[in-house]
Order: C-alpha cells, then sequence, then structure tokens
C-alpha cells in the first residue's frame, strides 16, 4: 500500500504529511496531529462527534479519508477555541449557563454544527437551531438545553 | 451554592475540546486489541487456526480462550439471595461453543487498530452452526433449544410476590381491564464508545487499568479476583467518560481479556470498541413481554393489579450483578403508586441467543411503570373516568407508620398528589383538551398520556451485600485544606457527564464556607478514591454527597477550632462564610488563607501546641434502608399521522420531587437526557434479531436514537415539600437520586400518549416502540 | 473498523480518471464526496484495490444553464442544489430533494453524481432524475453518452454504467411556465432512509391546456421507479381538480403500480400515501416547512 502525500491547513498551521490511503481524517487529525477534540463516536458517519470543518464547511472526519483533504483547509474545535473565533466563545459561554453539554463527547462536533448555522443564518428560530444539529446525536441533554444555548447567544446577538 | 444551577466543573474544558477520553490517552508503547468475534449466535467451535494472523506484520500475539485460562478465571453471575438461579460458567473468550453473535473469540495484539483488522481476517474458524434462541418464544418453546444443559428450559431465573388475597379479589372485582405489553431491546448508546488501557507490572503484580468506566471500584475488584490478584495492588483510574448510562457498569469478557493479555504480554494493551462492537456487545436490556391486569370497582376504586412478566437475557446470567435486577423492578413497583388490597407479579428471565443483557438507565422500572400506567389509562377509558382524577383518588400514601405496598414494599412518604397537582398547574386539562381537539379537527390523531413514576434511588447493601455480591453501596469522601486556603480531595463519586462531581463540590463548598472554585475533587482513581459504588441506580449524589457533607463538616470544625485559638473566641461564636471566619458581628478579618499558611508553614505558632490535621475523611452509606425513593408525574403529548403512522411527540413535562435539589442545572438535565432516552425507546430504538440470533440492527444507522429535529422540549417542575428547603445544617441532608427517573416514566406517558390518540379510532397498541408499522397495524388489522 | 489496504489514485483531470478507471476496471472505486463508499470502505463491505479519488478534479462543478436545459456536473454537492439560485429557479424540485438528503454535513460532502451513480433505491436523487427524465452523461476512454434515467437505475445498487464509465454530469429540461411539481418523504427521523418518497413533476404541453405528469417512487422498493398508474390519473385531470375522491384513486393506484416493485405491503402503502401527498402539494401549491439547516 503506497503512501500518499498530504499537503494541507489545519487550524492555521501548514502541514505536509505522508499517510496511508486507509486513514480517515479524523485518525490523521487525532493520531498524527493530536487534535483530540475530533472524537469517533460512530466511524460510519451517522452521529457527528467527528465534526471538522474543510473549507469552512461542516464535514464528517470519519467518512473523509484523509488524503481527500490536500489542498484544503481544515479547522478544529481547537483551532477556533480560546477566544480566536467569537461566535464559538460565546457558544461556549451560553452552552455553559444552560447545560448545553453534560458529558461533552458530542460538544465539538455540536459547537461546529451551530458555528456553520450562524454564518449562514445569524437569527435562526429554534425549529432551525434543530434541523441544523440533525446530523449530530446527543445521548445526554435531550438536546433542549443545546437548542437553549444556541438560541440565547442568538438572542444576545440581536440585542 | 447547593439549591442553586452551577455550571458542571469540567464544562468549560469540554467546550474547548480539551476533554481527554480514554482513547486520547498516550500510553509508551501501548499495543492495540482487537476481537475477533462470532459471526453464529449458536454454534461449536470444530477448530481455531491462528498461524497466519500470528505471523502478520504489526502483530505481537494472537490469544484463544486456552492462552487466557492461564491467567483469567471463568465467572458466573449469581446471586445469594436467588440461589435457584441458573448462571452458567462464561469465559473471556469462548472456548468450545459461541452462544451470541459478536461474543469474543480471539484476541489480536499488534502495533495498530489497521494492522489487527488486517490480522483478523487471516484466522479461520471451523464453525458447526446449531439452532438458536432468537425470541422470548422460541426460548420457552416445549421443543426449545437448550442453551445451557444446567438450564434445560432456558430459564435463568423465576421470581414472583403475591398478595393472599390477589385472586379472589380478580374474581369478585366489578372491571378487570387486561393487555399484553411487549417491550424492545435497547441499549444505552454512550456516545463515547468502551474502551480501556491495561498496564500490568510483574515485579510488582500490580494492574493499572485506565478505564471509561462508571464503577472503578468494582472493577478493581473483578479484575483482582479473576486475575488473581491483590485487589490493593489493582489501580482503577477513570479518565473523562463520554457517557455510562448503565452501559459502563458492567463487567465485559472483551475487557477482561484486554487485562489478561496485558498481564501475559506485560505490555500495555489498548482497546477501544468500535460501534458495530459496540452494538453487539455493549449491554443490552428491556426486551419485556408482561401479560398485566387491573381489577377496580365502579366507581374506580383499584383494588388489585397483576403482572406477568417474561424478559429476555443473553446467554449468560451477568457478572457480577447477575441478571436478578430487571425482574426486581418489576416486583417490586408494579401499582406501587396506588393503594391496592392486592397485587402479585412474576417474572421470568430467560436465556437467548442475543447479546448480553444488564443494567441499562432505569432497569425494569420502566417495564412496571408502563404496565401500571397502562393499565390505569385503560381502566379510565372503560369506566368513563378522567385519567387525572382516576389517578388522584387512587394514590398511595406511604411514610412513617403507613402500611407497605400490596407487593410488599416500604416506602418514605412519596408526594404523588402534590406531583400531579404542580404538573396539572402548568398544562392545565382543558389547555391539553383543546389541544388535542384542535389537532384532530386537522386530520391528526392527537393524545396525552400520564405515567406516575417512582424511582428507587441510593440502595443500601441490602441486595447486593447480602447477595454476597462484592458492589460496594457506600462512598468516601476525603477534603485537605490547602496552604492557599482552598479545598482539595478525593472523591470515589465517578463523572460521566452528569455532574456529580459538581454536584458533591457544591455541598462541600457551602458545608465548609467557601465559594465554589475554592473546592476541587478528584474522582475516578481507586488509588485515591476509597472504595465507593460509583454511578449506578441514581445513587452517587444522593451517597457520595453525603459523605461529602460529613468530611466538609469535619474539616470546617477543625478549621473553627484553630480559628478560636487564634482569635482566643470559642468556637460557637465563629463561622465560616466565603472564605473568611466571621462572627455575629461580621467579617474577622481572618481568612482561610492565613489559617492554612500557619497550620502549614508555622504551625508551631497555633495556640494550644497541638497537631493541625487539615484533613478529614468520611465514608457514607445507607445501613438499614433499602432505598430512598423519588417520585413525579409525566405527561406526554403526541401527533399521531393516520396515514403514515408517524408518531411526533410534541411535548413532554416531568413534574418530580427527589428531597433536596443540589443543583437545579443538573437535575433538570438528568431529566432532559433520561427523558429522552425514554422517548427513543418508546418511539425508534430497537435492537432486532432474527429468529436465528442474527443482529439486524448492527450500526447506529439502524439503532435510531432521538436526534434534535424530533426530540421535543422538555420541562421539568420540581416539587417542594414544605420544611425541606432549610434543613438543619447539622444533620445529614436528604437526598433522592435523579439519575434515571426521566427513563423510568418516559415511555409510559408517551404510549399512554399514543393510546390516547388512537382511542377514538377504537385502536390500541400496547407495544414499543410505536414503530410507524405497528400504529398502522393497530390502527387497520385487516391490512 | 479500518478500511482493507487499497492503492490511492488522486485524479486531477477527467481525462486522468477516465484512464484510471480504464486500466482498473471494476476493480476501482470512484471516490467523490465519500460519504457512501467511505463508511462501506470502514466496514470492509467494500473492498475496492484502487480508490480514485475525483473530489477535487476541476471542470465538474459547474451548473450551468442555457435556452432549454439545465446541466449539472456530477461534483456539484448536495449543499449546493438546496442553495442555489439556478438550481432554485430551473429545478425547483431538485432543490427541494437536496434537503432531504441526509444531514447538513453530509450534504457539504455528498455530490450529485456520487448519489446517482449509487443507485440507492432509499435515496432522492435517483427517482428526481426519474421525473425530470434527466440524461446521464456517462464517459470513459472508449468515448461520451448519454443514457436517460429510466434506463439508468437498474437495481438496487445497480445502474448501467460500465466498470469502466464514470458519472460526469446530467441534462434536464428546465421548468417552464405552467410546470410544477410536489415532493414528499416519510421517514422517521430527519436524514434517515425514506420508508417511502414521491416525486411528481408536471410539464405543460406546450400549445394545449395538457399537462404530462411524471411519478417517481423511492424508498418503498428495490429501485427507484416510475408509478405509471399513478401518473396516467394525474396526467388525465387539471390540477386543480385534485380532490380528495382522486387522490385515494391515486394511492390505489400507487399500490398496484409498486405491486411487483416493493418490499412489502407496508411499504407499498406509504408509498401511494407519499404520492398522494406530493400531488396535494403540486396542486396547492404547498412546499414542506421550511428549514434552514
Amino acid at each position: 500500500m503506497k503512501r500518499v502525500v498530504l499537503a494541507c491547513e489545519v487550524n492555521g498551521a501548514r502541514i505536509t504529511a505522508e499517510v496511508e490511503p486507509r486513514t480517515t481524517l479524523a485518525d490523521f487529525l487525532r493520531d498524527a496531529l493530536a487534535f483530540t477534540s475530533v472524537h469517533i463516536g460512530c466511524g460510519h458517519g451517522v452521529c457527528g462527534a467527528c465534526t471538522v470543518l474543510v473549507d469552512g464547511r461542516t464535514r464528517r472526519g470519519c467518512t473523509t479519508l484523509a488524503a481527500s483533504a490536500h489542498g484544503r483547509r481544515v479547522e478544529t474545535l481547537e483551532g477556533l477555541s480560546d477566544a480566536s473565533d467569537p461566535v464559538i466563545a460565546g457558544l461556549q459561554r451560553t452552552f455553559l449557563d444552560h447545560g448545553g453539554l453534560q458529558c461533552g463527547f458530542c460538544t465539538p462536533g455540536i459547537l461546529l454544527a451551530a458555528r456553520e448555522l450562524l454564518a449562514r443564518q445569524p437569527a435562526p428560530d429554534r425549529a432551525e437551531i434543530r434541523e441544523a444539529l440533525a446530523g449530530n446525536i446527543c445521548r445526554c441533554t435531550g438536546y433542549g438545553p443545546i437548542v437553549d444555548a444556541i438560541a440565547a447567544y442568538v438572542a444576545e446577538q440581536a440585542e | 451554592m447547593t439549591g442553586h444551577p452551577a455550571p458542571g466543573l469540567r464544562w468549560r474544558r469540554l467546550l474547548a475540546g480539551r476533554g481527554r477520553y480514554l482513547a486520547d490517552l498516550a500510553v509508551k508503547g501501548a499495543r492495540e486489541a482487537v476481537f475477533l468475534r462470532s459471526p453464529h449466535a449458536h454454534a461449536d467451535i470444530l477448530s481455531i487456526n491462528v498461524t497466519a494472523a500470528r505471523d502478520a506484520p504489526g502483530i505481537d500475539a494472537v490469544f484463544l480462550h486456552d492462552d487466557l485460562s492461564k491467567v483469567l478465571k471463568p465467572w458466573r453471575g449469581t446471586h445469594g439471595l436467588f440461589p435457584g438461579m441458573a448462571a452458567p460458567e462464561q469465559s473471556a473468550l469462548a472456548g468450545k461453543r459461541v452462544r451470541h453473535v459478536g461474543e469474543p473469540v480471539a484476541i489480536v495484539i499488534g502495533e495498530s487498530r489497521s494492522a489487527c483488522e488486517d490480522a483478523l481476517e487471516l484466522i479461520d474458524v471451523d464453525y458447526e452452526p446449531l439452532p438458536a434462541v432468537g425470541d422470548i418464544e422460541a426460548a420457552l418453546a416445549e421443543d426449545g433449544v437448550p442453551i445451557h444443559a444446567e438450564a434445560p428450559g432456558n430459564v435463568c431465573l423465576e421470581a414472583e410476590k403475591r398478595s393472599a388475597g390477589v385472586d379472589a379479589a380478580f374474581a369478585a372485582a366489578e372491571l378487570v381491564v387486561e393487555a399484553e405489553f411487549c417491550f424492545g431491546r435497547h441499549t444505552g448508546i454512550p456516545l463515547e464508545p468502551r474502551g480501556l488501557i491495561a498496564e500490568y507490572e510483574p515485579g510488582e503484580g500490580s494492574l493499572t487499568v485506565h478505564h471509561s468506566h462508571q464503577c472503578p471500584a468494582a472493577m478493581q475488584e473483578a479484575f483482582a479476583e479473576l486475575l488473581g490478584l491483590d485487589a490493593h495492588r489493582v489501580r482503577i483510574v477513570c479518565p473523562d467518560v463520554g457517557g455510562g448510562f448503565g452501559i459502563k457498569q458492567q463487567v465485559y469478557a472483551d475487557e477482561m481479556a484486554v487485562a489478561a493479555a496485558a498481564r501475559l504480554l506485560a505490555r500495555p494493551v489498548r482497546f477501544v470498541a468500535d460501534r458495530l462492537e459496540s452494538m453487539a456487545s455493549d449491554i443490552q436490556a428491556r426486551h419485556h413481554r408482561v401479560r398485566g391486569r387491573l381489577a377496580l370497582d365502579r366507581a374506580g376504586r383499584m383494588l388489585a393489579m397483576d403482572a406477568d412478566d417474561i424478559h429476555a437475557i443473553g446467554p449468560y446470567s451477568q457478572y457480577p450483578r447477575s441478571s436478578a435486577g430487571e425482574g426486581r423492578a418489576v416486583l417490586s413497583l408494579t401499582g406501587a403508586p396506588y393503594a391496592l388490597d392486592e397485587a402479585a407479579a412474576r417474572s421470568r428471565a430467560v436465556f437467548t441467543n442475543m447479546g448480553m443483557s444488564g443494567h441499562y438507565r432505569g432497569v425494569g422500572h420502566p417495564i412496571a411503570t408502563a404496565v401500571t400506567e397502562g393499565l390505569v389509562d385503560l381502566a379510565a377509558r372503560q369506566l368513563g373516568a378522567d385519567p387525572w382524577d382516576l389517578r388522584r383518588r387512587n394514590f398511595a400514601t406511604y411514610g412513617k407508620d403507613c402500611a407497605p405496598s400490596a407487593l410488599g414494599v416500604s416506602f418514605e412518604h412519596l408526594p404523588f398528589a402534590a406531583c400531579i397537582d404542580v404538573l396539572e398547574a402548568h398544562h392545565p386539562r382543558d389547555a391539553l383538551h383543546a389541544w388535542r381537539g384542535a389537532a384532530r379537527e386537522r386530520g391528526l390523531l392527537a393524545g396525552y398520556g400520564l405515567a406516575v413514576f417512582i424511582e428507587m434511588t441510593a440502595r443500601g447493601p441490602a441486595f447486593y451485600g447480602d447477595g454476597n455480591v462484592r458492589i460496594s453501596t457506600r462512598d468516601y469522601c476525603t477534603l485537605r485544606l490547602e496552604p492557599n486556603g482552598s479545598i482539595a480531595g478525593h472523591a470515589s463519586v465517578t463523572e460521566q457527564g452528569q455532574g456529580v462531581e459538581t454536584g458533591v463540590a457544591q455541598i462541600v463548598a457551602e458545608t465548609v464556607g467557601v465559594p465554589l472554585d475554592k473546592v476541587r475533587l478528584v474522582t475516578g482513581d481507586t488509588d485515591s478514591a476509597g472504595h465507593g459504588g460509583g454511578t449506578w441506580g441514581s445513587r452517587s449524589l444522593a451517597i457520595g454527597g453525603s459523605a461529602g457533607a460529613e468530611a466538609a463538616r469535619t474539616l470546617r470544625a477543625e478549621i473553627v477550632e484553630i480559628a478560636a485559638g487564634l482569635l482566643q473566641r470559642v468556637p460557637a461564636e465563629l463561622d465560616i462564610q466565603d472564605g473568611e471566619i466571621v462572627d455575629q458581628n461580621g467579617p474577622s478579618g481572618l481568612g482561610l488563607a492565613e489559617i492554612a499558611t500557619l497550620a502549614h508553614f508555622r504551625p508551631h505558632e497555633l495556640p494550644g501546641g497541638c497537631q493541625p490535621r487539615l484533613v478529614a475523611s468520611a465514608s457514607f452509606g445507607p445501613l438499614d434502608a433499602p432505598f430512598r425513593a423519588g417520585c413525579g408525574v409525566q405527561l406526554s403529548c403526541v401527533e399521531v399521522d393516520p396515514e403514515t403512522g408517524l408518531v411526533r411527540p410534541v411535548r413532554h413535562a416531568v413534574a418530580h420531587y427527589c428531597g433536596l435539589v443540589v443543583n437545579p442545572l443538573l437535575v433538570d438535565g438528568q431529566f432532559k437526557g433520561g427523558v429522552a432516552q425514554g422517548l427513543g425507546a418508546a418511539l425508534t430504538e430497537e435492537l432486532l434479531y432474527d429468529s436465528e440470533g442474527q443482529l439486524l440492527t448492527g450500526s447506529l444507522a439502524e439503532y435510531r436514537v432521538p436526534m434534535a429535529v424530533e426530540t421535543p422540549d422538555i420541562t421539568v417542575h420540581h416539587v417542594h415539600l414544605p420544611g425541606e428547603d432549610n434543613p438543619d445544617r447539622e444533620a445529614l441532608p436528604r437526598y433522592a437520586g435523579v439519575g434515571e427517573a426521566g427513563t423510568v416514566g418516559a415511555s409510559a406517558a408517551l404510549l399512554n400518549a399514543v393510546n390516547d390518540a388512537l382511542a377514538p379510532e377504537s385502536a390500541a397498541l400496547w407495544r414499543i416502540p410505536a414503530s410507524p408499522q405497528r400504529v398502522l397495524a393497530a390502527l387497520d388489522p385487516e391490512e | 473498523m479500518t478500511p482493507a489496504p487499497f492503492e490511492y489514485i488522486r485524479a486531477e483531470t477527467v481525462e486522468e480518471a477516465l484512464a484510471a478507471l480504464a486500466e482498473y476496471g471494476d476493480e476501482a472505486a470512484i471516490l467523490a464526496g465519500g460519504q457512501s463508499l467511505v463508511p462501506m470502505l470502514a466496514m470492509r463491505l467494500a473492498r475496492p484495490a484502487v480508490v480514485i479519488d475525483i473530489g477535487s478534479l476541476a471542470g465538474l462543478d459547474h451548473v450551468a444553464r442555457d435556452d432549454r436545459a439545465v446541466s449539472v456536473g456530477a461534483l456539484v454537492r448536495h449543499r449546493r442544489m438546496e442553495l442555489d439560485a439556478e438550481i432554485a429557479r430551473a429545478l425547483p424540485v431538485f432543490a427541494e430533494a437536496a434537503r432531504f438528503v441526509a444531514t447538513p454535513a453530509i450534504r457539504n460532502a455528498g455530490t450529485v453524481g456520487g448519489a446517482l451513480a449509487l443507485g440507492d433505491p432509499a435515496a432522492e436523487y435517483p427517482a428526481v432524475a426519474l421525473a425530470l427524465e434527466a440524461r446521464l452523461r456517462l464517459a470513459s476512454t472508449r468515448g461520451e453518452r448519454c443514457v436517460d434515467a429510466a434506463d439508468f437505475f437498474i437495481g438496487a445498487m445497480e445502474t448501467a454504467a460500465a466498470p469502466d464509465e464514470l458519472l460526469i454530469g446530467i441534462e434536464i429540461d428546465a421548468a417552464a411556465p405552467g410546470d410544477g411539481f410536489g415532493f414528499y418523504e416519510i421517514a422517521e427521523r430527519r436524514g434517515d432512509y425514506a420508508l417511502a418518497g414521491a416525486v411528481i413533476v408536471r410539464r405543460a404541453e406546450t400549445g394545449t391546456a395538457g399537462a404530462r405528469v411524471r411519478v417517481a417512487i423511492f424508498g418503498a422498493g428495490e429501485v427507484a421507479c416510475l408509478a405509471e398508474g399513478a401518473a396516467a390519473i394525474l396526467s388525465d385531470a387539471p390540477a386543480p381538480a385534485w380532490d380528495a375522491g382522486l387522490l385515494q384513486a391515486v394511492k390505489d393506484a400507487t399500490r398496484d403500480d409498486l405491486r411487483d416493485l416493493a418490499l412489502d405491503a407496508f411499504h407499498a402503502r406509504l408509498a401511494g400515501v407519499a404520492v398522494a401527498r406530493a400531488a396535494r402539494q403540486l396542486a396547492e401549491g404547498e412546499p414542506n416547512e421550511r428549514r434552514a439547516a
């Protein structure tokens, strides 16, 4: 199995690596680059815990081959945390206040899905928020507190 | 402080993506393990050839049953209170016979998961398939296949409770309603799959296991017992755990095999289940068929209830807790919210060639609740009574000097009436009727359902302890006054997201008298925490919180005593508030930081010349109380599409009582998440096996959990009893657990709502999940 | 869950992709968005010797329109089908269907070509292509050909494409004044594969008052298919006359149409419901509830 050269941008840094073709983007980000916010919940594209941004759009890390990220811009929650992204920072605050997480395993994927929604639709209603989360399993919260947290952020922005 | 919302102490870190779950831990030199699992539900293993796999690139070892038996004992899931229970021997890897799809047959250890998976394909197993038991009926069939020679009828355990006059009560009753209820097979789906890293140190005879688990102390016992190690040389460490729900409360064959392999290789071995393995090998639960009857008089007084339950466990009794739990709840809780003269309940657990079954959030409670509440609604419909009123007039009165339930269970005072009053105040009957009428006008079938529930939490030692099962019902807490005046320590509660660590820290902070951010608790490490029960049975805040309160009270007393010496006052005149020593006139000017500095670095300056201890420990567990109960009422509103059979839950509400609420944000979170799991069980979740025992729902695309779009908003109303909000600071506070209460009542309420919706069509459905196919079949039995 | 080993070819141009396909044929799998292929690789249900990644090659991600038809490149993502203004004008039923494909992150990755080439009977696009009489453009080193949708979907996960052929795009006649559509999907959760779904396209016949209606079904059978009997009833009556009685007849006709094709009576029944609801939508001009995701 010939290894493949992969050159891409990850969380702002230029990366060049050789990967096995079968390596998924999620495994590459976790194992080669230690971006462990990319969680493997199902490995078959259902749960959304491995969500990352590729060229600014949400993607499943587990159903994307690392080799396919060649030439692309990849972001994980690590790259958007610590106040580097105002939307993520605001969501992190409202998630804290509203109990928008419990075990935290789905949380990185949920935050990135919410950010994508807010980039396109800054004032979504609750139904639209739920639609945007349609591909993310949270087994702890029952989703309501997550919707509350995103809605609270939206309300703050409207003030 | 307690009674007020506070975010989970780990949440800031988790929100930044800096959780450290099992798969994120770096252990130098750790090897990966994968399993060859049986593709057959029931088969003899004629031969296994692993030569090619052992020679494959990157592979260290391939172990089979006989390799592991050198260091690992087999086990039986016995329980001393049920000597008649069949508990056949189980081993980590199948030896001569496999008994469910997904049962581990070989463990492959190598440099990477991918290398091991490549090697799996080189293992050649010659199976001789046997007829399989793929459902409840097949297990009990006259000519059924016995899964174990020692249990020829496939019955693991039969238990029964029957009050003396129950048959007479049914015979004489003016009205008897009855139905057969079917409950699908479910599992918990913690989003982080199971996993562990086992490291064995032969020089010390010690085993360290980093484990995504709820009960590290129980695992310390299990690893020590089965690997023949000294328990005090076995250390279990739980990192961040991505959900548990009972699924990570268990002993797993594959996890035992990992520890045995680590011992044989003397190298760290890591195993993280992938989701396909989880679906076949995670603990499964429910899967009951219950025939229920309720007798009433024409005036609507409930007289007697009877439940006959059969449930399908897997091919073994679950070790070490046994498979008695599901049935026990049915035997304890059937009819329990109501004042019945007589009651009977029988429960049979039967072996099948399906996945291992055990404890998932609720453990039998949801079954008893759905049967009881379904029968109550059935009776209301037959009597033309209102479901609110019929419940109200029949609530049982429990508490001191009150009789036990008709099934003989003694409960503390449970405010059913207060709960249903609060629920109805927030969701008035008239408004519900108006909503239902309007939806019916639009051509939908709409309905609402109620479910009264009891949750038995915080169990004492009367079940496991008396049954010689080494599961602790106690918890520990050790607290230190640190040099900077903060409180640090260890607690034996464990955290999987529910927030108990935060709750205990809140209790400690309040009891000592410091802000919450001055408390830091480390949990999940058996080396420091003490042999506590961990997370199961909605116990950890109620019990671990009490241990925390006790330790905090002792530490506070010492701090006050030191302060009194320094201030030349008597301790009774002093208090600690917000980290400062205060008296009746306000702050004394002396803070915990100053006291701690003195005590740690210049202790000789303390008055009296005594040794400061600066550390306090406590352990706590119920002694004679079998459990602490909470209760409540749930309301579910659904719309049913009569043409497609799709059920849409549009609203869900809970009014509950759980004693003191330490942190309403976390309590609400437990209810909402628990309700969502109950709704999933009632609507879309089901592990389906065919008659050959093949799993048909082997991925998350097929086992369908609730998602954001389909889950309604869930509201939670807390019910308080007068006098409980201001507890005596010197007495141990009264907490009941809430971890399972949402799940316990949600399926029942939803099923009742579906039947309310179907009633105008003279249709009924007593089976969950209420799939479109089943709803259409109920509406149109001719089709 | 890691894929079995395979060789990887990153095709930069269509020609490179076709050359690789010519060399490896059915040993090769085409990777576009990867949303179906990668899970199948991970479960080792697909075991190609070679994966040809066309996800980044240039030239197949166009949406172009001439005076009659719209041409959509195979690499256009579902997300763009859902949101693109030109698609909304010229192929509104396609835009509507795209909203129902899986969930948001999958729509960001998955492609029109991938969804069609897979031939999944439970997926939306094959039925949309059937109802719209799409022409699928297949290319190989042997040349290019156009296949009508009606001839393309042969069975479950089975199409008329030869092992060395690549689906490079589709062409569809653009909507004209007087055309209409209905789309209805029955699924238990958003993004689940449909229990049944229906696509109805009504094309006004130029110069007459009549219209031609095509009804396509997905999810209910082994392959996406046309419901000719239901379509005939809807073609014979002007949309305003689609009353409850006619819709009941459409339901019954759909079940007849599917007699040999449906998975079972339950799915056939739901297909009838989906067709009737899609027809009502078309008649009343009421689309599905909007959503932002």
